[in-house]
């Protein structure tokens, strides 16, 4: 009796540290998997009650309506090719199954409220850049890996080539300066 | 210098109660005299020695924290969560306390994990989603926890990921009232269910039979506010069946429960749910508003009045007391803003005050009678 309320008391202890590693790990690894591709960011502001230290923003994947007849919360798949400026852009959207087979780049996504969504877009920065990242800024883009199966993990922001917190750090160092 | 103070002054009044004789008093002072450094200023000193360390350290770590690599955070937040577990597991001297707030503060470090993750990783998702998964892994530190405290961080959390995840299920009204009934009946079955099989989940019992029913409190008191609203048929229903399901169990209590608590949680939740019915007839019958409160403040202060006996037949004497104040608080509020405006603002007042002195003189005169009367009362009808 005094041994199985011991091992419980020990899994109690060992169960979150486990669970929290094994979700680490498994972050890093989908941190790791895939090839490297640079989408162009544009804000995104919704009313957020937990806002904190990031940025939030949306992938630009241009100009097809990825949500179109799609319910609301519904996962699909947009088809993505290279871009004039390097960039990744849509071609088209639908089902993740159809798009596994035609596709050789795809993202997996969400619809919300018309939104193509990831839930890979927010970008956490250092309290000290507060001001001056309250927005996205022009020309932003996003380095992320993209997984063959179309999940997407981000990597970097760039702003014009430059990493968007030496853009940041240069920004409080000189205010009047533009980009 | 204080406590030797203080001590001094402790071993004359237990001397002159008669406690201890003055041979006692005496050995009780030398003893302390010589065993003064172990408590004394060198302990303070280094106590506040070993304070600015951690402090130092942690101040190090926070103001460097963007400098310090994802890869060393990581490695330094699993460090310190293996530390403390290995203090939780392997040392059987630890003291109860230390026991309890390791296990509370690893609670809320694996919150603080979550967050590290998220934070390095640049992951989002739904709130409810890491509240979910914070609930899953905690579960057995909460259920461990020798105190109440693990599950009052842990069963507010689960809720609000439970009720989260309903929204986001874009149901029919009927079906969220049916999961609500099911969540707020369960909860209050759990609560008030006594089991000899279930004595781990003593504390979540207990903190379930508080929410349920500070729920139905805070409930009975907003429904005298919500008079010129649409009774919604989703929190009508959703009240009554718990109401309902809650009685069964409370009825059906053979071993434990008093007579006087079975009845007192019975009467409280009947005239919790007759709330409802009540603002539907007001509003039928175009009643005025101040009668309608009248009626209303009548039903809970019964209603409270009869959970606060129940508590009572419990032995939860300061539940009681509480539960008597927070009556004697509304009263207070209905006077207010019934009557207060009807008279000069400065009488008004005036009278506030008056009402709460004499209800404390009142109160404090009373006390003793009204206990012994109720011990009484409950001893006669077990």
């Amino acid at each position: 009796m005094l041994k199985s309320k011991q091992s419980l008391r020990a899994l109690a202890v060992l169960f979150p540290f486990a669970l929290l590693l094994a979700w680490t790990i498994s972050a890093q690894m989908s941190h790791d998997r895939g090839d490297i591709f640079r989408l162009k960011i544009v804000g995104y502001d919704p009313v957020d009650l937990l806002s904190g230290h990031y940025l939030r923003f949306r992938y630009d994947l241009g100009k097809v309506d990825l949500c179109k007849d799609i319910p609301n919360k519904m996962a699909t798949c947009a088809c993505l090719k290279r871009g004039k400026h390097g960039t990744m852009k849509a071609e088209y959207g639908g089902s993740c199954e159809q798009l596994q087979s035609s596709c050789e780049t795809i993202l997996r996504g969400n619809c919300q409220y018309n939104t193509f969504l990831t839930f890979s877009e927010r970008f956490y920065f250092p309290e000290e850049y507060t001001s001056v990242l309250a927005l996205v800024p022009p020309d932003s883009q996003a380095e992320v890996k993209i997984s063959k199966e179309g999940a997407i993990a981000l990597q970097k922001i760039f702003v014009k080539e430059r990493d968007i917190l030496d853009y940041a750090k240069e920004r409080i160092r000189f205010p009047d300066r533009k980009n | 210098m204080a406590i030797d103070r203080k001590l001094r002054k402790k071993l004359i009044d237990w001397g002159r109660a008669g406690l201890i004789s003055p041979e006692q008093s005496e050995k009780i002072l030398s003893f302390e005299e010589n065993h003064a450094g172990a408590h004394g200023f060198l302990f303070m000193i280094s106590w506040l020695a070993a304070a600015c360390i951690v402090l130092g350290m942690i101040a190090l770590i926070a103001s460097n924290w963007e400098a310090i690599p994802a890869f060393l955070k990581l490695t330094l937040y699993f460090l310190i969560f293996g530390i403390v577990g290995r203090i939780l597991l392997l040392s059987k001297t630890i003291k109860p306390l230390l026991d309890e707030i390791l296990r509370l503060g690893l609670m809320i470090y694996s919150m603080a994990g979550i967050g590290l993750v998220a934070q390095i990783y640049h992951l989002h998702s739904q709130p409810w989603r890491g509240v979910a998964f914070w609930c899953l892994i905690t579960f057995g530190l909460a259920l461990s926890s020798s105190g109440p405290w693990g599950a009052v961080l842990w069963l507010p959390a689960a809720l609000f990921a439970w009720f989260s995840f309903f929204n986001t299920l874009s149901l029919a009204q009927e079906w969220i009232a049916v999961l609500g009934i099911i969540t707020v009946g369960s909860l209050g079955i759990f609560g008030s269910f006594h089991s000899r099989k279930l004595i781990h989940l003593i504390h979540f019992r207990h903190i379930s039979f508080l929410f349920v029913t500070l729920a139905c409190i805070a409930y009975s008191v907003t429904a005298a506010y919500q008079l010129d609203e649409k009774i919604h048929n989703r929190e009508f229903f959703t009240f009554l069946a718990m109401a309902l399901l809650w009685s069964a169990t409370i009825w059906f209590q053979k071993a434990e429960y008093k007579f006087g608590s079975r009845m007192g949680m019975l009467v409280f939740l009947g005239l919790t749910t007759a709330q409802f019915p009540l603002q539907a007839i007001a509003s039928s019958l175009h009643w005025d508003t101040i009668p309608f409160k009248i009626v209303s403040c009548a039903f809970f202060i019964a209603g409270t009045l009869a959970l606060a006996i129940a508590a009572f037949a419990h032995d939860q004497k300061k539940v009681f007391e509480a539960l008597c104040i927070f009556i004697f608080l509304r009263l207070l509020a209905l006077y207010t803003e019934s009557l207060m405006t009807l008279t000069a603002k400065g009488f008004g007042l005036i009278s506030v005050g008056l009402l709460i002195l004499g209800g404390l003189y009142a109160w404090t005169k009373l006390k003793p009678t009204i206990y012994a009367k109720l011990e009484g009362e409950l001893n006669a009808k077990k």
